[in-house]
């Protein structure tokens, strides 16, 4: 059996260190956050095979929202398997009737996603647990998405999920970004091919709570998410080139080359208030690792 | 040390159907068809028996005399990471214990900067208990407004990325310069150094990339007493992996951040019997119900590797004493990490997979000793 000592209990090991942290995110600075995590798709009709069920998922997005909780943040809302349907992300100009801005995701300022992702027309595509209008699948940018962010609150949305900002996206994901209502979603994150869950992972989704608390969320995303595993046998430090890696991206939009660079360094949970909506999507600007070549896609990044 | 089981289970999340309802089904594997998968899959080092593979696995090198929890200096850090700026420390860093006299598991932080603010910021975590082996540090510069031609570019070459980020794990942050395998001669540079970049584009157009920092990817490794062959490439195992990772971010002025993580100072079991080995056939049987009772059903490939993992207590009827410095202690398993998908292999459009798998498994039978006080789960 695959049981091993973990390191620490996860709520005791950063209470000293977040004594401080917490003090950061004062009350006026402080974001509304939500989590929605699918672990078990079997029990409902989007999915009904149970191989494809991942009951540690959720964990590592909880990782993440207790500890921007325990950093001064307001927790709004888990929204762990149940009623998960694209009812929680759709938007009203994509969906008449049924979908409402201040119902889910576009009401809080920061959010996790966590369920199984795919490449839908150079879109992120989420698998739902229920059938929601005929739909079990979310579609954030390409050319027909069906997610459209940050024209209510939220400001920052993290992808726990597979192909969910792979290279060949890049120019497009900015049209779930952008409805035209002045606001826009400042930051998305996401992974290029597959990533990985492991409850040994937690700390990957603390640690980017933690760091993007003042470092910079896309910095925080992108160092806190970068691996190399599944080598050969006889090659566990990849020197012979035999390993995989996971390959974490962040992305913004701005009006201008040098505002889109500007937020993606320096935007951080701490001043992403300050920081304001971006002016315009004419731009784009990603953090990433050129020439990281993870499993599920064919070719390394390259944007 | 007080420590809790936790399931390692890696799961490699999966591409799915742009329609749910139009997903073709996976083509499952039968547990025979996984069985035979894995028992292909072994190293060739796994036989009928393995006490001497165990033995070998045992005796691998960490260093004891000189072990993180010994040899981090917290002075030397906090000079390296702040020079002389004076940062703010957490008063509760002077704190060891906890109120019920356990040992403090926490961290102590340093940093210097309005961490909200623009300007200048530092900050240094590590663990007050360091037979842990957690260490962060990161500087964020003096926010100022960015443009392709004024971010400077990383020109540092990437061996030369590696020694700078080797020599600052091991002389500052005090990593067991012998827990860091020394690539062999000749090694490609890309294979150990990555680089981390900014990009923009217009429109529908890229413009332009940055490269920003190199970034280290350092395994724990122990070396083994005798180097493992494999037949087929000729190459040989000479270390294997142990707990604790360390990422390093270097530009061309030096180390800009780190983070350690799982560096755990632990003894490997003194109790181990090597002849309790496992079986290749054990092996494969218990591996091959794993998988398969955990959507194990589509298989592109399993990769396996030896590693010293954190597991059971040298003192099963006594796992936590009071002001148990290490109570836990390493012993050999075997990793697996199940792909659905190659690297080579991109899913369509269209499909739903069953995800991937790792795990760990014990190489020897009786060595996953329950604790007497019950544990907590992670999850």
């Amino acid at each position: 059996m695959m049981i091993r000592i973990g390191w620490l209990t996860a709520g005791l090991k950063l209470l000293a260190g977040i004594a401080t942290v917490a003090a950061m995110a004062s009350p006026a600075m402080a974001l509304r956050i939500d989590m929605y995590a699918i672990g078990n798709w079997s029990a409902a009709n989007c999915d009904s095979n149970p191989a494809d069920d991942r009951p540690s998922w959720p964990g590592m997005a909880a990782a993440w929202y207790n500890q921007m909780g325990a950093q001064g943040h307001t927790k709004t809302g888990n929204f762990t398997d149940g009623n998960t349907t694209l009812q929680r992300f759709c938007d009203p100009s994509k969906h008449a009737g049924g979908c409402q801005d201040w119902w889910y995701v576009d009401w809080p300022d920061a959010a996790i996603t966590a369920f199984h992702g795919g490449n839908d027309g150079n879109a992120w595509s989420g698998l739902m647990r229920w059938q929601w209008n005929g739909e079990c699948n979310t579609r954030f940018g390409g050319a027909a998405p069906n997610m459209s962010l940050g024209d209510t609150s939220v400001k920052v949305l993290h992808a726990s999920s597979c192909r969910s900002a792979e290279d060949t996206y890049l120019p497009n994901l900015r049209n779930s970004m952008d409805k035209g209502t002045g606001k826009r979603l400042h930051m998305f994150t996401g992974f290029h091919g597959c990533m990985w869950i492991s409850s040994s992972y937690n700390n990957d989704y603390k640690q980017t709570a933690i760091d993007g608390q003042w470092g910079g969320i896309a910095n925080s995303w992108v160092k806190n998410h970068y691996k190399r595993f599944g080598c050969a046998w006889y090659d566990p430090f990849n020197w012979y080139h035999t390993c995989t890696e996971q390959c974490p991206v962040a992305y913004t939009i701005g009006s201008t080359s040098s505002a889109a660079l500007t937020r993606l360094y320096y935007e951080s949970y701490g001043n992403t208030l300050a920081f304001g909506s971006p002016a315009g999507k004419n731009w784009y600007a990603w953090m990433g690792y050129p020439g990281c070549k993870p499993a599920c896609v064919g070719h390394p990044f390259t944007p | 040390m007080k420590m809790n089981l936790k399931y390692l289970v890696t799961v490699c999340a999966v591409a799915l159907a742009s329609a749910a309802h139009a997903q073709t089904a996976p083509d499952r594997m039968t547990l025979e068809q996984v069985r035979a998968l894995v028992r292909a899959s072994l190293p060739p080092a796994i036989g009928k028996t393995n006490s001497e593979l165990v033995k070998n696995l045992s005796l691998a090198k960490l260093d004891i005399n000189s072990p993180l929890s010994k040899a981090f200096d917290p002075g030397k850090v906090t000079r390296a990471v702040f020079g002389r700026l004076s940062p703010n420390r957490d008063p509760g860093c002077s704190r060891s214990r906890t109120p019920t006299g356990d040992v403090d598991e926490g961290l102590c932080t340093s940093m210097f900067g309005e961490p909200g603010g623009a300007g200048e910021f530092r900050v240094l975590s590590y663990s007050k208990d360091m037979t842990v082996g957690d260490i962060t540090f990161l500087k964020r510069p003096a926010q100022q407004e960015l443009t392709p031609n004024t971010i400077k570019p990383v020109t540092i070459e990437l061996g030369s990325a590696y020694d700078a980020a080797v020599k600052f794990g091991s002389d500052t942050l005090g990593l067991p310069r012998i827990e860091i395998a020394t690539p062999p001669a000749g090694t490609d540079p890309a294979a150990l150094v990555t680089t981390l970049a900014l990009g923009f584009g217009q429109q529908d157009k890229s413009e332009g990339q940055i490269p920003l920092m190199r970034v280290v990817h350092v395994h724990r490794a122990a070396e083994l007493p005798t180097a493992l062959p494999d037949p087929a490439s000729g190459l040989k195992l000479t270390h294997i992996l142990a707990p604790g990772e360390a990422t390093f971010f270097v530009d061309d002025v030096g180390v800009q951040g780190a983070r350690v993580e799982g560096w755990v100072s632990l003894p490997i079991d003194p109790k181990l019997d090597p002849r309790l080995a496992k079986t290749d056939e054990q092996l494969a049987d218990e591996i091959a119900q794993e998988l398969f009772a955990g959507g194990g059903q589509k298989i592109a490939k399993v990769q396996m590797a030896f590693a010293l993992a954190p597991s059971g207590y040298p003192n099963p009827d006594d796992p936590n004493p009071p002001l148990c410095p290490a109570c836990g202690v390493l012993r050999p398993v075997l990793r697996v990490v199940m792909f659905t998908f190659d690297t080579q292999v991109e899913s369509k459009e269209g499909e739903i997979a069953a995800p991937g798998l790792v795990h760990e498994f014990q190489l020897v039978d009786g060595t996953q000793e329950a604790p007497v006080r019950p544990m907590t789960q992670q999850q």
